[in-house]
């Protein structure tokens, strides 16, 4: 988790592409759920958002755990 | 007057400082080095509403990554010549001051901010040059952190939205506007105080700022159309309402007075104004029209007083059809869903343009004076040779950047000195009496609670938003708080007296270079109302209507907050202009459908417009319009007021329109025989 991308010599923490990696899914994810219609059932939009954006994040954490040894 | 804070109030200051303190613990658990401005950032984007949180936390992003970017690429190059650098970062703080204030949304904090974070990362980074793109990197970081911090703890905690208080503001506004409409129908209705109607235009405007808040409400976001669909049609509500109120005064003061049947219409429809009942009285406004399509009498024969009850109904029936407009998006924007299908009654003009007035001559000036003050500030600093004075550039530079689009800065920079000046003992009281007896984070925590909760409670009263924001922007800044307590009182006195004297500075250079006041902002005002005046009636903007109207609508608003500060009575200033702007759009649009005699003569009733507002222009100063413009235009009249049609009608409105706003005072109009008026056009065409 630690480990840092190569960026031309840049070096950017991996956390930081993970984190926009995640923030484009939720951004596909909330359009096709306001597509669906879900957003209609949600009580508190911002908290659903940021709970979206937690959870994607996470799962890209883990999936992405095998490719840092 | 102070009230006890509300609810509101303490819950807005606890997510503040939450954020606050969330911002700074993880700035101090990832080592930045200056957390506190990621603290104090929080305290600046914080606003009640979350949408105004979202949008001024990613213009200033925005804005601190230009200037950053700015300073990595000067510092380096022009630091061994302290002069040049200070010339650069003075031209810069003009030039984005300048794009600053030529942008009136709130996009406009992105330039601004562009503008002093320049001076802001630069100036300390002089003595230590190759340390500047870790300043830059870290100041970026810092302000990202105390962005994102405010805006998850806005969103997620209790938010307030936008669209309530957008609707609050709304549903005053339209009790303002339906007194005056009904008041202006019917002297039955009590008198609403004349202020009132000027605080009506520049309500119109201050929606412009909600509404671009708005887009940045997530749950909102689909309303700005909407809500911009109302101001237009709020502010066309205006010179209509103003040119009714002329016209019924107008007619009350001849014999015939206004017919009886029409007063009783005239205080039905005020009722039906006042009540507004939205979609329920749509019936009632078809009724309305057809009665007051029934009142209209004209033909060749007509009176002044026929003339004017045409007149009169024509604007009552514009009247109700954009009220009719207003309710339907008001219950739209109640209802949180807009009607695709939505036909707008009103469509006399085409609304929603979105041409701006600027003042670029004041514009430069502003910029050139807040930039030269910059330029100064430097030299003092250089030449004193004072360590810590790059804070003092720097506040200055802050307090004269802040405030430089007002008419009048200087008693808002001499806010700025007041508040700044007071959180010196705060903030010594603070560090060195109480910090230092707290150890842990969470001790620091409480500690700062109890300040910083009492005057983020302040921050929801408009007249103290400025103060606490201030107090406690400065606080924090002045506090440094960083990783380990290193308290210094000889660095913590030199580096706040040095922001403390910058501001100081900024103010009398203020003073000096920027005396008048608004006085000098309305004259110009209207000084570029007459020249547009002039020139929209000699035929030179022919064809954009959109852009004229909400160019002219634009002005009103500007004008008009100023007038009602001004001591002097200006009276009907501003809507009078407006009026005259209308009647001659009114009059070039149909013009041409008329018959050559008519469209000359109306020709040169526009020539005489454009004159009159040309003299006034050169005379810099309101001058009595000459006789012979009131002749064209009685000529002007009596040649449509015989023909037929609509277009007829329209041109008859527009010259009766113009006859009272130009010459209130004046006879009652007396049609003239044929020959009088063929001969003076006969054989020229202008």
């Amino acid at each position: 988790m630690i480990g840092e991308v190569d960026l031309y010599g840049v070096f950017i923490p991996s956390l930081l592409v993970l984190m926009l990696i995640a923030l484009a899914v939720t951004g596909c994810l909330r359009f096709v759920l306001l597509r669906l219609g879900v957003y209609k059932l949600v009580w508190h939009r911002s908290l659903f958002n940021f709970a979206l954006y937690v959870i994607v994040l996470g799962g890209t954490v883990a999936l992405t755990r095998g490719l840092h040894p | 007057m102070m009230t006890l804070p509300s609810w509101r109030d303490w819950l807005f200051s606890a997510k503040t400082f939450f954020a606050a303190i969330l911002a700074l613990y993880i700035g101090m658990a990832l080592g930045l080095p200056r957390p506190y401005w990621a603290m104090s950032t929080v305290y600046i984007v914080s606003h009640p509403l979350i949408g105004a949180t979202r949008s001024k936390g990613l213009y200033r992003v925005i804005g601190t990554l230009i200037g950053g970017a700015a300073a990595v690429l000067f510092v380096p190059r022009f630091v061994n010549e302290p002069i040049l650098l200070s010339l650069v970062i003075s031209l810069w703080t003009g030039t984005l001051l300048c794009l600053s204030m030529r942008d009136r949304t709130p996009r406009n904090y992105l330039f601004m901010l562009s503008a002093y974070t320049l001076p802001m990362i630069a100036l300390p980074a002089v003595s230590q040059p190759e340390a500047v793109f870790d300043i830059a990197l870290s100041r970026s970081e810092e302000i990202v952190l105390g962005i994102v911090c405010a805006s998850v703890v806005a969103a997620i905690v209790f938010p307030s939205k936008v669209a309530p208080v957008l609707e609050a503001r709304i549903g005053a506004w339209f009790k303002d506007a339906g007194n005056w409409a009904a008041e202006a129908l019917s002297p039955a209705f009590a008198r609403s105080h004349p202020a009132t109607r000027h605080r009506l235009a520049a309500d119109i405007l201050s929606l412009d700022q909600y509404i671009s808040h708005l887009a940045y409400d997530a749950a909102n976001a689909d309303m700005v159309h909407t809500t911009r669909e109302l101001q237009s049609r709020m502010s066309m509500l205006l010179p209509i309402l103003s040119s009714l109120t002329a016209t019924l005064d107008a007619a009350r003061k001849l014999e015939q007075g206004v017919p009886a049947p029409l007063t009783g219409l005239m205080e039905a429809i005020a009722r039906w104004i006042i009540a507004s009942q939205g979609s329920k009285g749509r019936d009632e406004a078809a009724r309305f029209q057809r009665q007051l399509a029934d009142a209209r009498r004209s033909g060749p024969d007509a009176e002044w007083n026929d003339l004017l009850i045409a007149h009169a109904v024509a604007r009552l029936q514009s009247l109700i059809r954009l009220w009719q407009d207003c309710l339907d998006l008001r219950d739209m924007i109640a209802r949180g869903e807009a009607d695709t299908a939505w036909k707008p009654a009103y469509r006399r003009w085409e609304l929603g343009g979105k041409a701006r007035h600027y003042d670029h001559g004041m514009i430069l000036f502003a910029a050139a004076s807040a930039s030269l003050a910059i330029f100064l500030a430097c030299l003092l600093w250089i030449g004193m040779g004072w360590n810590d004075g790059a804070s003092a550039v720097i506040l200055g530079a802050v307090a004269s950047c802040f405030f430089a689009a007002q008419d009048e800065p200087a008693p808002l920079i001499r806010t700025f000195f007041t508040w700044a000046a007071v959180s010196i003992p705060l903030t010594a009281v603070l560090l060195f009496l109480i910090i230092p007896a707290a150890h842990e984070f969470e001790t620091l925590a409480l500690m700062l609670a109890i300040p910083f909760l009492a005057i983020g409670t302040l921050a929801s009263h408009p007249r103290f938003t400025m103060a606490a924001m201030l107090l406690t922007v400065n606080t924090a800044s002045f506090l440094g708080l960083q990783g380990a307590y290193d308290a210094d009182f000889t660095a913590f006195f030199n580096s706040s007296v040095a922001g403390v004297c910058g501001v100081l500075f900024a103010l009398c250079w203020t003073l000096l270079t920027r005396p008048f006041g608004a006085e000098l902002a309305m004259r110009r005002l209207l000084r570029a109302s007459w020249k547009d005046l002039a020139e929209t009636a000699a035929g030179s903007h022919r064809g954009d209507y959109a852009h004229l109207t909400s160019h002219m609508l634009d002005r009103l608003g500007l004008l008009v907050p100023r007038l009602a500060a001004s001591d002097d009575d200006h009276g009907d200033a501003g809507f009078g202009e407006l009026r005259v702007g209308f009647s001659t759009l009114d009059l070039q649009r149909d013009e041409h459908r008329l018959p050559e005699t008519a469209h000359v003569a109306i020709d040169r009733v526009l020539q005489s417009v454009a004159g009159h507002y040309r003299e006034c222009v050169d005379h810099h100063g309101q001058r009595q319009p000459p006789a012979s413009l009131r002749e064209e235009i009685d000529r002007a009249l009596s040649l449509t007021k015989a023909e037929l049609g609509r277009a007829a009608r329209e041109a008859q409105n527009a010259l009766v329109e113009l006859r009272i706003t130009l010459f209130p005072d004046a006879a009652r109009f007396v049609a003239l025989t044929g020959a009088v008026v063929a001969a003076p056009t006969a054989g020229e065409t202008p």
